[in-house]
């Protein structure tokens, strides 16, 4: 049975990918996920708004 | 595929790929500008734009690119899944393309912010597009580098394949 040889760059970059993919995982779990960017900033307006009533 | 056919999917692949390239530095741009600019109408515009520039440029160049490749790898001897190059490229693409879907609500976020009066500079700017922008060009160029280098290596099926035609043989 011929023996599979992986070369070498295809192992960096499955290691960089597996990185990557595990650094968007945790920071989806940390709460850095798609929407949270401003959405702090706009309540943060809004309770401005309100508060200057 | 016939070589006409083949030629004509390649420049569609290459075109949808190299406007995705380009869409993505025109985000880049835009977003250094929300950042940078001092005048808060400026910084609104910019990122007013990045939403529909998201819809209306990113999302198509990318959709068009990852089904042209398909085609194009399919549709040829290089295949989906004998070579790395190619199901690496086919890995980024999908990741991508994945990551761009999902960063249009954050657009939509940005986009509501700058439609919001009471918003100033401080509650506007946002680095994440330029930091999006930036790694996706990176992506990008990686896959373009990988495109035209096309390095060696075949996938196990391809190995499997070959013993097994061996054995027949």
């Amino acid at each position: 049975v011929k023996e599979v040889v992986v070369p070498r760059w295809v192992k960096g970059f499955v290691i960089a990918g597996v990185v990557l993919v595990v650094l968007v995982v945790v920071m989806l779990l940390a709460g850095h996920g798609p929407g949270r960017h401003g959405r702090q900033a706009l309540s943060a307006s809004a309770v401005g708004a309100v508060g200057s009533r | 595929m016939r070589p006409a056919a083949r030629r004509f999917a390649l420049v569609l692949h290459v075109g949808a790929s190299v406007g995705w390239l380009g869409a993505v530095a025109v985000s880049l741009a835009v977003g250094v500008l929300g950042l940078a600019a001092s005048d808060v109408r400026v910084i609104r515009g910019a990122y007013l734009v990045l939403e529909p520039l998201g819809w209306w440029t990113l999302i198509p160049f990318s959709v068009a690119s990852l089904v042209t490749g398909l085609v194009q790898s399919l549709g040829t001897s290089w295949g989906l899944l004998r070579h790395y190059w190619v199901l690496i490229k086919l890995g980024m693409n999908v990741f991508a393309t994945g990551i761009l879907l999902l960063y249009t609500q954050t657009l939509a976020v940005l986009a509501d912010t700058a439609r919001d009066p009471a918003a100033g500079p401080a509650q506007l700017r946002d680095p994440s597009p330029v930091v999006h922008a930036a790694g996706a060009i990176v992506l990008l160029l990686v896959a373009l580098v990988l495109s035209i280098y096309k390095p060696r290596g075949t996938t196990a099926w391809v190995t499997r394949a070959r013993t097994h035609a061996g054995a027949a043989a």
